[in-house]
């Protein structure tokens, strides 16, 4: 067979690609009796040199969180020592099904915090890093210059506060309120 | 409805006209809702079968969630009006046990380990039934699962055998299942040589049994053939490009 004849060739699962002693199996391949079958729909390619088969899939692919990817989420339940969170979009892109991650309090700022409360507030919005993706739920921090609150409001009137000279302040009721603020405050990341 | 004395008539024709080992018409279509991480259609003769399939997504209610595997859950509905006579959209035992055992057919095909304490909603909803709906449902989810971008190890093929009049039958229509002696369907799975779902009710002899699970065996490939190409049509579009783009590298 023509070398180039076999370099992109359209599959789905359960076609059969080779055997191991032919190709090392790459992504999207797995192997079953010494035969490399594809797993997912897309296009097999080999590289010639290392003689790698992949499957590149043309489907969607499903989304798995990992470590250091950056999110966003909004902070359902706080109590002294962590904050739960429903994070909806991850590295830009909007999630269709929302996953539950936790900020312990030791992660939310690089000083010390004494308890969530001082950082977050049920409502807030807020930019993490995932930091651990072995166990549920996933934990985030927020202990770097681009992370924290981008959009709190207020508990007294529920109204989003605006930064003030480095103070949270509400429009509408004057109250001013503590957060572990990102520099983005306020803004789009 | 007509009353039919004869399902097999003297020269070997069902009542629909198929010969006995005549599979229906078949169609089918992937990744046609919008809302839904895979879709697939399928019209297996009278039936009309919509499956949607989320995610993997966070296990909800969390303490269904295994820790080293995602969960399945299966959704089998039949729509009130899919049948002669309304139907009560409440699940029905029936309904139940076929949510169960189309999962259960499923499960060996999908790499659940690469998505721990996650959980995949496979929903069925039959808009139009007729006989083998529990087939043309596990062959239309197994294309949903594909359409979704889920690993797979190979899709799934259901079909069945029937017993009409002393005679074999493969795909039994509504009336054959209702009025025949056996109904006997199977999940095949291809590549690993696999069935994955066998039941039966009626009678059949040894010799019968064997030769209607090779029937329906050859009748799978069939079917396998057909969802295989449905998933081809719907991205052959890009394969022209891909393959320019790779020459143009070159």
């Amino acid at each position: 067979m023509d070398r180039k004849e076999k370099l992109v060739q359209p599959v789905t699962p359960g076609d059969k690609l080779g055997v191991i002693e032919e190709y090392a199996p790459g992504n999207g391949t797995y192997v079953n009796n010494g035969v490399i079958y594809a797993k997912q729909v897309g296009y097999a390619m080999v590289n010639k040199e290392s003689k790698k088969i992949e499957v590149m899939p043309k489907t969607r692919i499903p989304f798995f969180p990992a470590k250091g990817q950056k999110v966003l989420g909004r902070v359902q339940h706080v109590e002294d020592k962590f904050a739960m969170v429903k994070v909806f979009k991850v590295n830009g892109f909007e999630l269709k099904s929302p996953f539950t991650a936790v900020i312990h309090v030791s992660f939310i700022s690089r000083f010390f915090t004494k308890t969530v409360y001082d950082a977050f507030k049920p409502g807030d919005l807020i930019y993490a890093q995932i930091i651990g993706d072995k166990n549920q739920p996933f934990q985030l921090t927020t202990a770097a210059k681009d992370l924290g609150v981008l959009e709190a409001y207020c508990s007294n009137c529920g109204e989003l506060m605006i930064l003030d000279k480095k103070q949270l302040k509400c429009p509408k009721c004057g109250s001013v309120e503590k957060r572990k603020i990102s520099e983005f405050y306020g803004r789009k990341v | 409805m007509v009353t039919v004395q004869k399902l097999i008539n003297e020269e070997g024709l069902r009542v629909d006209g198929r010969r006995l080992d005549e599979l229906r018409p078949i169609r089918m279509e992937v990744g046609l809702l919008a809302n839904a991480d895979g879709s697939a259609y399928i019209e297996h003769g009278k039936n009309k079968i919509i499956v949607a399939v989320y995610g993997p997504k966070e296990a909800q209610p969390k303490h269904v969630s295994l820790h080293d595997r995602a969960v399945v859950r299966c959704r089998y509905h039949m729509a009130p009006f899919s049948t002669d006579e309304r139907k009560s959209p409440a699940p029905s035992r029936r309904e139940i046990e076929i949510s169960k055992v189309v999962r259960e057919a499923l499960e060996p095909v999908i790499f659940t380990e690469y998505f721990p304490r996650s959980m995949i909603d496979i929903f069925i909803e039959v808009l139009q039934s007729d006989g083998g709906s529990r087939c043309a449902a596990i062959t239309a989810s197994s294309l949903a699962l594909a359409d979704a971008g889920i690993p797979l190890r190979d899709l799934v093929v259901g079909c069945a055998v029937g017993k009409v009049e002393g005679k074999l039958v493969l795909d039994p229509s509504d009336i054959e299942d209702k009025l025949g002696e056996a109904d006997m369907p199977i999940a095949f799975i291809p590549v690993l040589g696999k069935i994955s779902l066998l039941q039966m009710d009626g009678m059949f002899t040894e010799e019968e049994f064997i030769k209607a699970l090779n029937m329906a065996k050859e009748a799978c490939m069939k079917i396998y053939a057909l969802q295989k190409q449905t998933l081809k049509e719907k991205y052959l579009q890009v394969e022209k490009e891909v393959r320019e783009s790779l020459t143009l590298k070159e």
